[in-house]
């Protein structure tokens, strides 16, 4: 292999590209699915293919197959280099690289054991003896437990001498407990929606979910919604569990600090962002209480790496200092434009991507309250956990989202459970609002395993850690 | 043209595709491999191979500019009434065998159930062109000169474009060891661009099977009238108004509706706003929608992604709640046969319809905007999610284009407005719907590029729910 990308490297260069960068992907990867007893989903998959970016004249060009042998390889050279050539005719400023170092190194996610030398015969068990467990309780009409498990070998090389070879493992599980009753349906989710919760690391992950132990809990939870109050629509005190503010994390202040959005790249698609370059180290859009880290290095996140797709060592970086703006997510040609340095968030889906800003693990760093003290310190309010929806508009600023499940909080108790919960906001008004952080016991990494970006489309796997948190004056039970 | 000349002329075309990765007949060869090495009661290939081209823009440069070539093989093995499924992107023997023993070892694991009937049997397939040489071969330099001219464009009002242009080609194939054996070639092409500048945005999306029929002067223009027109946005309060929707926001509507209610999937799990509603009436008289994959009109292609054919299923027909979409595997659980409707592997999803179609009226999006006394044009939604699915109430932003309508005028511009609202109690509330129909396709595609396409018209709604406004107070 390493004969083949070289060959691309030293050809790329003799056929006048300044920067050439080659990945060779491999990615191994288990599905199952039990629903209503039945396995519905068991699945094995692999992709191999790779990919060749060249900077030509200033100007990118990429192209990649899923055929891996020399000849293809120089197809997609010559290809890339034509391409290149091509964006040259329209070429805005001369893209340049922010200088790393040459990196050769291998990296490989720790974990205690492979979830690929599980036998599929344990994994589909633990899935059906959690499915089983809802199946038959009052009101469920579906019932399902799902699994995932990636390995991705990667190989990055550039013509600036870089070789970086990484392993990465993924996994992740999760349960669905659906009710229903006369032209009510109402679902409750475990340990997160969209398929459960992920990490990097080994099947001890997916054993440490106790989907079994919960399995109950969650069917019990969706049979009561389909007899709960809808949410009243108010203005109101709003405590978010941790899951839910993961993704509040990811909507309002995980995508909007991505530079190439600042920077206006994305704005024919997903759209642009309302922070600035300018504003950085003086626009405060949260309280005091507001800490957030881009941490590509922590144990177990969905977002944590060896090293990026342009060669960047993984690192942890402040993003948000009590609640003011202090850096964003960068790339190599991104960071040199607005003088910052990258942080290895540059990341493609696969082989046949691009790199793009992607999130790693946004972090809100835990506060200093119990959760108990949280609720008993609210007068009125309510508490929602799970996401169910979400949107948020092309600047990231008005949001709505809603939950699978809510309760109030009366004179400092939980009380009545209520269903259909959403609310919404404006992302700076929002984070300002946030009074009281949940302390590290209650901190939890989440793992999203679907965040989409770029056209041709993308999903990267990304992660963001966060405690429960107590946001004031918020407007909840938003009607349609 | 006689079916046999058609035969011909679409294979011709298809066999001269010198940069697909491979040809009809190693297609086949490898599918026929795949059955014959399996020792499952029942296999099934699918071959995916696509060779597509997309290049990005923005601030009237060329940004971001990438070509695939990707061949994919999915294999599914019935053992008893067990299935097992594996993919890979490797087409050498090592590699099926590989993929036959994961599937065949995921099959043999499985407790008795009775999920699956068996894999559907061979029916004929329609004949239909789908596939145009010269989109197919499309350039990045001929990319290029299109985004040239929409530049200009944007350039001679001093204003920037960004965008992107995808052109290229996607190939199908299907065999069972049940006799289906189903291939097909799709040709393509989208552009979708905003422009920008002096305080406004416009937008406008164009999808086709063929280059032919694009029309870059008139995607320029209304991007770059609706940009110059939205200059100067101002607030409006939040509440109930009459609305005006542009193609694109009707389109947003319906795929809304797919997987939430109009599959049997969703049916019969009971999730469906469907459920206990056929033949009920559920949106208003003037309402027909339905799905039709052989429709030259749309993203055409004759058969799914486990070689059934297509077949038209309505699901609204005068405002009446008609039926939903299946797959073999829906399907045989109630007895009917498939619409043609498998999406692609693991299909868990269930049979999502992907090419939907309203009936066009007789009015126009003058004639709406003419007759409003009081409401709000909106060009285009943003980040569109369902947020109650019985209801079917969906949340989403508007876009690039949303202004006030008084007197029959567009009056002036408004800063964008989240909505909150019903799709059934909207499409209850349709008092005129526009002649013309448009093809809108996804902007940005996940998987297979080509196949998935609305067909829609404008309308006007008596009623439509605004929940808030962009930018509300101060951001610092």
């Amino acid at each position: 292999m390493k004969d083949l990308i070289y060959n691309i490297l030293n050809l790329g260069k003799a056929k006048g590209a300044s920067y050439v960068d080659v990945r060779v992907v491999e990615e191994a990867v288990e599905s199952y699915e039990v629903k209503n007893g039945l396995v519905e989903v068991a699945e094995w998959k692999e992709c191999y293919g790779f990919g060749i970016r060249v900077l030509h004249d200033g100007a990118w060009g990429f192209a990649c197959s899923s055929s891996v042998d020399k000849t293809e390889m120089e197809e997609a050279l010559t290809r890339a280099l034509a391409i290149a050539e091509s964006s040259g005719m329209l070429r805005g400023n001369r893209v340049e690289l922010f200088p790393i170092p040459r990196v050769q190194d291998y990296y490989r996610t720790p974990m205690e054991r492979d979830p690929f030398t599980i036998s599929p015969e344990k994994k589909l068990s633990l899935l059906m003896k959690a499915e089983g467990l809802i199946r038959g309780k009052p009101y469920i009409s579906v019932s399902q437990a799902r699994m995932d498990i990636n390995k991705i070998r990667k190989v990055f090389a550039s013509s600036e001498d870089s070789y970086i070879e990484q392993e990465i493992v993924e996994c992740g599980a999760g349960l669905v407990a659906t009710a229903a009753r006369a032209n009510e349906v109402q679902t409750r989710s475990y340990p997160n929606s969209f398929r459960g919760n992920f990490a990097t690391g080994g099947y001890e992950f997916i054993e440490g979910l106790d989907l079994s132990e919960n399995a109950e809990k969650t069917a019990d939870e969706a049979a009561q919604l389909l007899f709960a109050q809808p949410c009243p629509s108010k203005v109101t005190t709003l405590i978010l569990d941790s899951s839910q503010l993961a993704l509040q994390i990811h909507e309002s202040i995980g995508h909007p600090v991505e530079l190439d959005r600042i920077l206006g790249m994305e704005i024919a698609y997903a759209g642009t962002s309302f922070f600035a370059p300018e504003k950085l180290g003086s626009f405060k859009c949260g309280s005091d209480s507001v800490n957030v880290i881009a941490d590509s290095t922590v144990a177990g996140g969905l977002g944590t790496f060896g090293y990026d797709d342009e060669g960047v060592k993984a690192q942890r970086v402040p993003i948000l200092q009590n609640g003011i703006l202090v850096n964003f997510l960068t790339s190599r040609e991104t960071a040199r434009e607005v003088g910052l340095e990258p942080n290895g968030t540059m990341r493609a889906a696969s082989w046949n991507r691009i790199p793009l800003i992607r999130m790693t693990n946004i972090n809100l760093q835990p506060g200093s309250w119990t959760f108990e003290d949280l609720v008993a310190d609210t007068d009125d309010g309510v508490y929602m956990a799970t996401n169910r929806s979400w949107s948020i508009d092309d600047r990231r600023l008005n949001f709505q989202f809603g939950t699978e499940i809510a309760w109030e909080i009366k004179k400092g108790k939980m009380g009545k459970m209520f269903k259909n919960p959403t609310y919404t906001g404006i992302t700076p008004h929002f984070w300002h609002s946030c009074d009281a952080i949940a302390d590290e016991k209650e901190w939890r990494l989440w793992g999203i395993p679907n965040c989409g970006k770029g056209q041709p489309g993308q999903v990267a796997h990304v992660g963001h850690g966060a405690a429960p948190a107590r946001f004031r004056k918020v407007r909840v039970g938003v009607m349609g | 043209m006689p079916r046999t000349r058609l035969r011909r002329s679409i294979r011709r075309e298809t066999d001269d595709i010198v940069d697909l990765m491979l040809g009809r007949n190693r297609c086949k060869e490898i599918l026929q491999k795949v059955l014959g090495l399996s020792r499952a009661d029942q296999t099934e290939a699918l071959i995916i191979i696509q060779d597509i081209s997309l290049t990005r823009f923005w601030n009237s440069a060329i940004s971001q500019n990438v070509s695939e070539k990707r061949g994919i093989l999915f294999i599914r093995v019935v053992m008893g009434r067990h299935v097992g499924s594996a993919s890979t992107h490797r087409f050498d023997d090592k590699a099926i065998q590989r993929g036959l023993e994961k599937a065949t070892e995921r099959a043999r694991l499985q407790p008795p159930n009775g999920s699956l009937q068996s894999l559907p049997r061979s029916k004929p397939i329609q004949l239909i062109r789908s596939f145009h040489d010269k989109t197919a071969r499309y350039s990045s330099s001929q990319r290029a000169e299109d985004i040239q001219r929409l530049i200009q464009m944007a350039s001679e009002e001093d204003l920037l474009a960004h965008g992107a242009h995808c052109t290229g080609a996607v190939k199908v194939g299907i065999a069972n060891s049940l006799g289906v054996d189903a291939h097909c070639t799709h040709s393509g092409v989208t552009l979708n661009t905003t422009m920008t500048g002096q305080g406004g945005s416009g937008y406008s999306r164009f999808a086709s099977r063929t280059i032919e029929e694009m029309d870059i002067r008139a995607i320029g223009r209304e991007a770059l009238e609706m940009c110059l027109a939205s200059r100067g946005a101002g607030p409006i309060e939040p509440g109930n108004y009459e609305v005006v929707l542009n193609s694109y926001a009707v389109n947003d509507l319906l795929v809304s509706m797919a997987p939430i209610g109009l599959n049997a999937l969703a049916f019969q799990e009971g999730r469906s706003f469907m459920c206990n509603q056929l033949g009920k009436k559920l949106l208003g008289e003037n309402v027909t929608i339905w799905d039709n994959g052989l429709d030259m009109g749309g993203f055409n292609t004759p058969f799914d992604f486990e070689g059934m054919p297509k077949r038209e299923v309505t699901f609204f027909q005068n405002g009446i709640a008609k039926g939903v979409t299946h797959d073999s595997l829906t399907a045989g659980k109630v007895g009917v046969e498939s619409t043609g409707h498998r999406s692609l592997p693991p299909g868990s999803e269930g049979p999502i319809p992907r090419n939907l179609f309203m009936r066009g009226g007789n009015s126009s999006l003058e004639e709406m905007i003419r007759s409003t006394e009081r409401g709000i044009y909106i060009h285009r939604f943003h980040y569109v999610n369902v947020s109650e699915p019985k209801r079917a109430i969906i949340t989403g932003m508007t876009r690039d284009g949303t202004f006030l309508i008084e007197g029959g005028k567009m009056t002036k511009p408004l800063k964008n407005l989240r909505f909150t609202q019903s799709i059934l109690d909207a499409l209850s509330a349709v008092s005129l719907i526009s002649k013309e129909t448009k093809l809108v396709a996804p902007e940005a595609e996940y998987e297979i590029p080509f196949l998935t396409g609305s067909v829609v018209p404008a309308l006007k709604i008596e009623n439509f729910s605004f929940s808030g406004v962009s930018e509300a107070g101060s951001i610092r």
